[in-house]
């Protein structure tokens, strides 16, 4: 019986672990002006979407978690036109007349699917040698292994951008990657910003 | 510890190293007639699609540059990058290298990629404790080791099969005098994660095959 709940609680840990690994977002690549000394004193969030619905979303995530943290911020979508894609210099004008000094552009890259499998390892230990003193009398097998684990993702590669309004030039960029397996694309708003501004505040471009 | 194996060991782990290295440099060519004179300011262009990815590049380089006291410019800074593809991509170049007094454009661009395919066969490895079975006259007869336990008696893995990515880079550095190519270099990166992760380690072992050429002395 013992042996069987360390055998489970083995494989529940391992699978778990490789779960947890795969989920949430992560920077795979980024960049930093180093130039840049600065501090932003209102920050003005676009979000690059067909959908309008989505666009919302993440501009007010990423106002909400900044203003929280105490920086200022505005959605692009309560100051411009409801278009996918408004002319720079609209934009530009936008910017400058609500008083912002940087840009966050939120890009959605791309979505695909992704799947791992991880083949089945059993290790034995002989009987008598394993885990404890209590087991060489006890006399139980230690039958312990990772299970033939596979499962399918979704993955969503998202750039986001900081520019600088008066010199127009980018000061920071990261390329990341959101995996989840169940939920939906809406659902990684949430964590996707916070892991976004996390890395921000890191970097000292946000309070 | 005498200093002869010292030295064998530092060899030895030197070489582990190199050989797993993710970037490997496959050719370099230098143009033994180039008389220009060293480059004092490099426009640095990365033809990588994802903005990104390009600013991490050609940010790498140019503090590669720097570093040794030579003036880098990042194309990023003055080009966008769909202004790098097409036949206008020269204009803009050429309109960069007049505007900020460059002498030397070192270009990286992909000279494609490869897919390598590997079966991993599954393994039962057969180890065991207890006494030798004798089949054949005494001790000498140590033909089989039976194993004393229960199944399984040995870890087992199941046979699987892997892809392994490379990417092939070309590393260029033209004169902007002669606009001749001056030194070229064809390297092949092992992908095991993101690409991006090969950046600074590329980065480097380009600029010190670049450097070991002694076009900037």
């Amino acid at each position: 019986m013992k042996s069987r709940i360390i055998q489970a609680a083995s494989v529940a840990i391992i699978s778990f672990g490789l779960l947890a690994s795969c989920a949430g977002t992560k920077l795979v690549a980024q960049w930093k002006d180093d130039a840049y000394q600065g501090h932003p004193a209102k920050i003005f969030v676009i979000g690059q979407s067909k959908e309008y619905g989505p666009r919302t979303l993440v501009e007010d995530e990423f106002v909400r978690q900044l203003k929280a943290r105490g920086n200022d911020a505005i959605a692009s979508y309560t100051v411009l036109p409801r278009e996918e894609k408004p002319e720079k210099e609209t934009v530009l004008k936008k910017v400058q007349e609500v008083g912002a000094d940087v840009i966050i552009v939120v890009k959605f890259l791309k979505k695909e699917m992704g799947g791992t499998h991880t083949p089945l390892r059993r290790y034995a230990v002989p009987q008598g040698f394993d885990t404890s003193w209590d087991s060489y009398y006890g006399g139980v097998s230690t039958d312990v292994g990772v299970r033939d684990v596979s499962y399918d993702y979704d993955e969503i590669t998202m750039e986001t951008t900081l520019f600088q309004t008066a010199t127009r030039k980018p000061i920071w960029s990261a390329l990341s990657q959101t995996t989840y397996q169940s939920g939906g694309p809406m659902k990684q708003i949430k964590p996707f910003t916070t892991a976004i501004v996390k890395n921000l505040a890191q970097e000292r471009l946000v309070r | 510890m005498n200093r002869g194996v010292l030295v064998t060991i530092l060899f030895c782990v030197l070489l582990v190293c190199i050989g797993c290295a993710a970037t490997q440099v496959k050719q370099v060519r230098i143009d033994e007639n180039y008389q220009g004179g060293q480059p004092k300011n490099v426009l640095v262009i990365a033809v990588v699609r994802q903005p990104t990815t390009r600013r991490m590049m050609e940010s790498e380089f140019a503090k590669q540059f720097k570093k040794r006291g030579i003036g880098a410019v990042e194309s990023f800074q003055a080009l966008t990058t769909d202004t790098l593809v097409g036949d206008a991509a020269r204009d803009g170049i050429v309109a960069v290298v007049k505007e900020r007094g460059i002498d030397a454009v070192l270009m990286v661009r992909s000279a494609g990629s490869r897919v390598e395919e590997r079966d991993i066969p599954g393994m039962t490895i057969t180890t065991g404790v207890g006494m030798p079975y004798a089949s054949s006259g005494a001790w000498g007869g140590y033909t089989t080791v039976m194993a004393s336990f229960p199944e399984p008696s040995a870890p087992t893995t199941q046979g699987y099969s892997t892809e392994q990515k490379f990417l092939s880079l070309e590393t260029q550095l033209y004169d902007v005098r002669t606009e001749k190519l001056i030194w070229s270099a064809l390297s092949e990166t092992r992908i095991s994660g993101s690409p991006q992760e090969e950046i600074n380690a590329f980065v480097s072992l380009m600029s010190r095959e670049l450097f070991r050429a002694k076009l900037f002395r």
